[in-house]
């Protein structure tokens, strides 16, 4: 069935500014419960919001950076609605002025580069955090998190399927971390986002466009995938029971949940929300002046796709290794670094991306924070380039020791007898074994399964703990069957 | 001999200074005064006699000191009940905030500590200053010290009732659409709206903040200005402080040369007879002290009431949307949070205040707002506009502060119609953003006070109070309520 995925996305961001949105309190994660807090972000009557400059600062660093066209005046809004967490009964967002619109994020695939258009970007306070005790039940509220700035981004539905999601978030996520302006951390709610999923789905009649579904509660960039991914799953399978019967349906908001991979019907409330919006009167309407534009592009970087295309240009990687490379600031300096002290570009973004990455991930670290010098894998690098030690080898005995605090590959690969072996004489006594230990192979080789020899090349390089060269292994092998041995 | 609490607030600090008088002197003279009317005038909410003195023993403690006490040394200033006092209640006359302790000081109230005045008790509104007449009050109205059966005005009655009795020379008040200026003309004494931005609404509790002022109560012009001056300036904490300086109010001065507009709309049919001849005859007064008079016209003013309660409304349902029982004052009991919410709203708020809350939730809703607050605010804005080309013509505006004197307790409660007219002269300033100020110019047949209403520009604050002191020269003195029975 043929069909196309639309996704947009709505993404909320908290602001790492010193103190909140509208009052001078601190903004921090974890305190104890209702000690961040004052009469302006507890909403006490009487009280009265002053925009924090910096919150605005930052919004317009992170909007100059996706290229969003800023507004000459903006202005704060209230948004009407009751819930315990809420403490003026309102948010203070924006609603028709927001701070930018347009713009677009470019994101990375293994199917190459795509450019997301975005919609708008605005500036809002954040609300507490209600506590529920089942076992007592009683609920709490905590009004630490209340008045955090927040940023919200949408997109406009050109993510075609969870892949890109995915790489949306990602590409928001470096673009954030480069400015300095979010944790960008999903799992402590830096960063929230809701995916927007429907289905354009060719038919006999035309086209059937699914309902609009918001999906709620996710809590990491691989949920957000999963459920997108069931998302399109289910919708298909709907069509394919109900027909164009689907159309009929309202739009709706699905939960997440984690543990099944699968979306939920939330109930909603009978009534719309009519949140009521008018100008916040507390709030004279800000002019965005040219001072205070180039105030915020002075706070732009080299971004990750600028610097995406530069790792492509100048050291010939692939779009797909240069984006894992820059989506992390740290990662990508690193790589620089290692680049500057000797280390060929192409190996060292692979064994950053790979090898690197990975006991980044197994230590619960990144790249930078497994605290291995730039010299250090750079002087690794070379080793296994120059057929010093072999790749493998490297990777697996050379670097857990330098992790562990060895600072010197090259000593390091001579005390542990590591170098590599490329002396056919010293290849050819096992390869006779390997030999009379797989016949069958040997016999399949020399009736021409040229594929055979893998299983005798296997293990010759267990047998020398993958020291040997392997292309000597394969010439000696060859040689030694070719003459019947 | 005058007793201390006949003196004016500048005499009154003047012999604190001087150590003619201790504060304590003073706050006793008060107190005993405030104690025994309040029953009739019923003008404060909360009065704690040992609060009030433990700040005059403070005040006297620096003068003895050798410190500098502050221009309002010893001088009670009572405070309406919707500004934040720390330690003290704040019930905005709501049952809704009747347990509310507010833990934080209002930037008016720090400033008075800083002149060193002495906070004396939170007085009597309209519930969250909504009403005209303190009729709104959950805990009973304010009578008129002029006639006990008649309303002192609102939502700042007990302010105004107050001063006019003698039980504090000077008063803060909240003015939204004519809440200082209405209950000072029923009540015979000053009381001024300050331009939009002038005083910090920093502890101001919200009814309509595009429009909410603080502003003063006294019963001279000099008076009222001295209380402007020591509660006015810039503010950090509210965003919509205009961040000037008050200018200073008591330079002497006089109306010659300035040009004094009488706005045609403000003297129409509903406008008492009584009233209508005073006002003319304080006009007269103006023009004889060398003032030009001449008769202007605001077209558009006569839109005010409707534009005003559009736009108060629809912010005051949003301000009062806090009160919901989370966090502070009353809250009903539900077996669920959004039952919880409407036990909470519905039995703590009275019913003017659900009636704006409504009228203000409807103007906003979607598929109405553009019909109503929409428009009311392009209103509003061409209603500024007017003001501005108005005042390029002209220094002040002149007409009555109100269409009648003091009318009768339950005269009006029924017709929120009738009572919503009560502020006809006075929401156009607000509306527009700029200062007025009300005066007495003498008493009706009854021997009920009258005011006169004064308009400048923003920011002409120096000229409207040079014109009210000139007036006030001219006009019969402030005349003393009879007293009660003992």
């Amino acid at each position: 069935m043929k069909h196309k995925v639309l996704v947009g996305m709505e993404v909320h961001l908290q602001l790492r500014t010193h103190s909140k949105m509208f009052c001078g309190c601190p903004v921090k994660f974890g305190a104890p419960v209702n000690t961040l807090v004052c009469p302006v972000c507890l909403g006490l009557p009487g009280s009265l919001p002053v925009p924090n400059r910096d919150a605005l600062t930052m919004a317009l660093a992170l909007a100059t950076a996706m290229g969003c066209e800023i507004n000459n005046l903006t202005k704060f809004d209230r948004k009407n609605y009751f819930y315990p967490d809420l403490p003026k009964g309102y948010q203070i967002s924006q609603y028709d002025r927001p701070l930018a619109t347009g713009g677009a994020v470019e994101v990375v695939t293994e199917a190459g580069v795509k450019s997301v258009r975005l919609r708008r970007l605005h500036i809002e306070e954040d609300v507490g955090k209600n506590l529920h005790d089942d076992a007592r039940g009683l609920s709490r509220v905590d009004f630490n998190r209340a008045g955090t700035p927040l940023v919200e981004i949408v997109s406009e539905p050109d993510l075609a399927s969870a892949e890109e999601a995915r790489a949306y978030l990602n590409a928001l996520r470096a673009l954030v971390q480069y400015l300095d302006v979010s944790d960008a951390n999903m799992q402590e709610g830096n960063l929230r986002c809701e995916p927007n999923v429907n289905l354009h789905i060719e038919d006999a009649g035309g086209v059937v466009k699914t309902p609009i579904i918001e999906v709620k509660n996710l809590n990491s960039v691989r949920n957000v995938e999963r459920a997108v991914k069931f998302e399109i799953d289910r919708q298909l399978a709907e069509y394919r029971e109900k027909g164009a019967a689907v159309t009929k349906q309202p739009r709706a908001t699905r939960g997440y949940d984690d543990q099944r991979d699968q979306t939920f019907e939330m109930r909603e409330k009978e009534e719309a929300h009519d949140y009521r919006y008018f100008p916040e009167p507390d709030i004279p309407p800000l002019s965005i002046d040219a001072k205070w534009r180039a105030e915020a592009k002075a706070r732009v970087p080299e971004l990750p796709a600028a610097r995406r295309r530069r790792f492509s240009d100048q050291f010939g990687l692939s779009a797909y290794d240069a984006d894992a490379l820059t989506r992390e600031r740290a990662t990508a300096d690193y790589f620089e670094q290692a680049v500057a002290a000797g280390a060929p570009p192409k190996p060292a973004a692979n064994w950053i991306t790979s090898d690197l990455a990975r006991h980044a991930n197994d230590r619960k670290t990144s790249v930078k924070g497994l605290g291995l010098a730039p010299a250090r894998l750079a002087a690794l690098v070379r080793l296994v380039e120059d057929g010093r030690v072999a790749r493998q080898v490297a990777s697996k005995d050379v670097l857990p020791r330098l992790l562990d605090g060895d600072d010197d590959p090259e000593a390091l690969v001579s005390k542990l007898g590591l170098a590599r072996i490329d002396d056919a004489s010293r290849i050819e006594d096992v390869a006779r074994r390997a030999i009379a230990a797989n016949a069958r192979a040997a016999a399949d080789y020399r009736a021409g399964k040229e594929k055979a020899i893998g299983a005798l090349m296997g293990f010759v390089m267990r047998e020398m703990q993958g020291k040997a060269n392997s292309d000597v292994v394969q010439d000696v092998l060859k040689r030694l069957l070719r003459e019947g041995a | 001999m005058s007793e201390l609490w006949q003196l004016s607030a500048t005499a009154l600090a003047a012999a604190v200074r001087s150590r003619e008088a201790s504060a304590v002197d003073v706050a006793e003279a008060h107190l005993d005064r405030a104690l025994r009317w309040n029953d009739q005038v019923e003008a404060f909410l909360h009065l704690e006699p040992e609060e009030v003195r433990r700040q005059a023993r403070e005040i006297d403690r620096r003068i003895a000191a050798g410190e500098d006490p502050g221009r309002l040394a010893g001088v009670p200033v009572a405070i309406k009940d919707n500004l934040c006092v720390r330690g003290q209640p704040a019930t905005c006359a709501s049952r809704i905030l009747e347990p509310f302790v507010p833990p934080y000081d209002a930037h008016v109230i720090e400033r008075l500590r800083v002149k060193g005045a002495v906070l004396f008790g939170k007085t009597n509104l309209d519930e969250f200053a909504m009403g005209s007449s303190t009729e709104n009050s959950a805990f009973g109205p304010t009578r008129n010290p002029f006639d006990l059966e008649r309303t002192a005005g609102g939502s700042s009655g007990g302010s105004a009732a107050a001063v006019a009795a003698g039980l504090a020379p000077l008063a803060l008040g909240s003015d939204t659409g004519g809440s200082i200026r209405q209950p000072a003309a029923l009540c015979g004494v000053v009381g001024m709206k300050p331009t939009y931005g002038l005083v910090s609404r920093y502890g101001l509790i919200a009814f309509a903040s595009s429009l909410d002022q603080i502003g003063p109560f006294g019963r001279t012009v000099d008076d009222a200005a001295l209380l402007l001056e020591a509660v006015g300036g810039a503010d950090a904490r509210d965003a919509t402080s205009a961040g000037v300086p008050v200018p200073d109010l008591r330079r002497p001065g006089d109306v010659k040369g300035l040009r004094i507009g009488v706005p045609r709309e403000c003297f129409g049919e509903g406008l008492a007879p009584d009233v209508r001849a005073l006002v003319e005859r304080a006009i007269k007064d103006l023009g004889k002290a060398g003032a030009r008079i001449e008769e202007v016209s605001l077209p558009l003013s006569v839109h005010g009431i409707a534009v005003y309660y559009i736009v108060a409304p629809s912010e005051a349902s949003s301000n009062l949307a806090r009160y919901d029982g989370v966090r502070y004052g009353l809250r009903g009991d539900g077996k669920d949070v959004e039952e919880m919410f409407s036990l909470t709203r519905g039995e703590a708020f009275g019913p003017e205040v659900k009636r704006r809350i409504l009228l203000g939730t409807f103007a906003l809703s979607s598929g109405y707002y553009e019909a109503y607050y929409g428009r009311a605010q392009r209103v509003r804005a061409a209603m500024r506009h007017e003001m501005e080309e108005c005042f390029k013509k002209v220094d002040l505006l002149a007409s009555a502060t109100t269409p009648t004197a003091a009318f009768a307790l339950g005269e009006k409660t029924d017709d929120p119609l009738a009572m919503y007219l009560s502020d006809v002269l006075t929401v156009t300033a607000p509306l527009c953003g700029v200062p007025a100020l009300s005066l007495p110019c003498g008493r009706t047949a009854a021997g009920l006070p009258v005011g006169l209403h004064l308009t400048a520009p923003r920011f002409g604050e120096s000229v409207l109070f040079r014109a009210a002191r000139a007036a006030e020269q001219m006009l019969p003195p402030f005349a003393w309520p009879p007293e009660p029975p003992r």
